[in-house]
């Protein structure tokens, strides 16, 4: 058995109207990704269509526009101005600033309606080099994301999906954008009543109870959970979610850990688990020394 | 099309009691293979994938210090290595579930690239601590040896459901030939879990660094590192 220990906790179950909301189809198809590409105005002219098993992109010079089939995710990226550095930029915008103009972006292209999401963070791409004799090239700010997580019926989305992420260059100009935002299609049924928070604590301790060394419970956190670009989901449910930083057996200063997240459904009437079970030991055939 | 080049990945899940104990992981398999799988699935060359107790601290660690890494991590072009890491007196370590011939891994040990690896994968927590410059360089100045990128993370990582597409992402990305560094920090950046990824350029003259770090994919894998006189990075906060 690990040690585990809570640092953050919930007391009782958050007192907030959830339901079980039925997912609508990806609508993932070629079609769409072609619609999504013009609503941008990409140059339509000299663009080429591809998809693989996990996605469709439409290509026009440096603009790609990929939707993922198993989670009708969007992608747009400027390949040529996305995450790249021109050798001059030096971006020094406040989050609050960013926020502002990402947002201002979220509406010109129409990405989710303003009442439905909320900043989630502000993320920064820098630059930097350094050599043997100790010069310093400096550090300099290329790119600002900002990140905003969806809010239904004003829970927030917790989880991989859910997600609306803006990036833009120096000069505040879009270089591309990701959005996991599968439809709700109807209510299949409203929460009866949530677990307390103490249910989730007990399923974590059973779920990582083969482990040794220590377990730090950093946060409990209560919200519908979305997938990923590449997961199927039918439905979206309240649940509380805890990340973990899992520190293993050994000395003090030099510690190895790694982290985590546990995840629990929250209403009494849940549909399946949320969490995967354990994963099966893999063993390769020993090998020839 | 991109020019095929030789991948190899190493992961552990399971450790067991005993003086290279550490908890056990759940999606390095994922992480490793799905990179082993995806690339291959772009038409590079699958060479090995040691897993669990397969996976040996000697396959890294090069022979002036007594391993076997010019046979293995060494001589492929792409390593990916799926596992528990720590950093600790600049030096980046990486556990193993079986003591061949140590239990930890240790960049002290390391010459990357002085055979043929081109670009090292490090899945696992702290191939830096921080992102002062002095402490960047001097974790990795010293075993760039000739390796053109690495690519780890900014302290912890994790281990989870949630992430466990990683691999087979950034795969698809780099096997398809895209630049390097903006394919690890798209995919190993995370807005839900918190990651915080960086990829590391060497490069005998600033510009150089800065050309990999920018513009590298696997196409330029005839074009070697002479002296890693200047290294250039690249991370998202």
């Amino acid at each position: 058995m690990p040690e585990v220990t809570f640092i953050k906790r919930l007391e009782t179950a958050p007192r907030v109207k959830t339901q079980i909301l039925a997912l609508g189809s990806p609508g993932a198809s070629a079609k769409a990704v072609r619609e999504l590409a013009e609503s941008l105005k990409l140059e339509a002219a000299n663009a080429t269509q591809a998809q693989d098993a996990t996605r469709f992109t439409f290509t026009a010079g440096q603009h790609v526009v990929t939707m993922f089939k198993g989670s009708g995710a969007l992608r747009y990226q400027d390949r040529s101005r996305w995450q790249v550095d021109d050798g001059k930029a030096n971006l020094k915008i406040s989050d609050g600033e960013a926020e502002k103009r990402a947002r201002e972006l979220v509406s010109a292209h129409k990405l989710a309606p303003a009442r439905e999401f909320k900043l989630l963070k502000v993320s920064r791409l820098t630059v930097g080099e350094a050599s043997v004799d100790r010069q310093r090239g400096g550090e300099r700010v290329i790119d600002v994301g900002v990140g905003f997580q969806r809010v239904v019926g004003g829970v927030p989305v917790d989880g991989p999906g859910g997600k609306l992420i803006v990036y833009m260059d120096h000069n505040g100009e879009l270089t591309g954008f990701d959005r996991i935002w599968r439809p709700v299609a109807k209510v299949r049924a409203p929460v009866k009543e949530l677990r307390p928070p103490k249910a989730a604590e007990e399923d974590l301790l059973r779920y990582w109870a083969r482990e040794t060394g220590r377990i730090e419970v950093l946060d409990m956190r209560f919200g519908y959970v979305e997938l990923g670009y590449h997961a199927r989901q039918t439905v979206l449910q309240p649940a509380y979610v805890m990340p973990l930083r899992i520190v293993s057996p050994g000395q003090e200063d030099e510690q190895i850990a790694i982290r985590s997240v546990h995840v629990f459904a929250a209403a009494t009437n849940a549909v399946g688990r949320l969490m995967p079970p354990p994963k099966k030991i893999v063993q390769q055939p020993p090998r020839a020394a | 099309m991109t020019i095929p080049v030789c991948v190899g990945v190493e992961w552990i899940n399971t450790f067991h009691a005993g003086s290279c104990n550490q908890n056990n992981l759940s999606y390095r398999d994922d992480h490793a293979e799905g990179f082993y799988n995806h690339m291959g699935s772009h038409g590079h060359l699958k060479i090995f994938d040691w897993g669990n107790d397969n996976a040996w601290e000697t396959d890294i660690r090069h022979p002036d210090s007594g391993g076997d890494a010019l046979n293995w991590s060494d001589n492929v072009d792409f390593y990916y290595f799926s596992d528990h890491g720590g950093n600790w007196s600049s030096i980046m370590h990486i556990a193993f579930a079986v003591s061949h011939t140590h239990c930890l891994g240790s960049s002290d040990t390391w010459k990357l690239g002085s055979r043929m690896m081109k670009w090292l994968v490090l899945d696992c927590c702290q191939a830096v601590l921080n992102t002062n410059g002095d402490h960047i360089w001097s974790v990795w100045s010293g075993p760039m040896r000739g390796v053109h990128m690495v690519f780890g993370f900014i302290m912890d990582g994790h281990d989870s459901w949630w992430n466990s597409s990683l691999g087979s992402d950034f795969g698809d990305d780099a096997g398809s030939g895209h630049a390097l560094a903006n394919c690890w920090l798209d995919h190993a950046y995370s807005w839900w879990l918190d990651d915080n990824p960086i990829a590391i350029a060497a490069g005998a003259t600033q510009s150089e660094a800065i050309n990999r770090r920018e513009y590298e994919s696997v196409n330029w894998f005839s074009w070697p590192v002479s002296a890693t006189n200047w290294l250039a990075w690249k991370y998202r906060t």
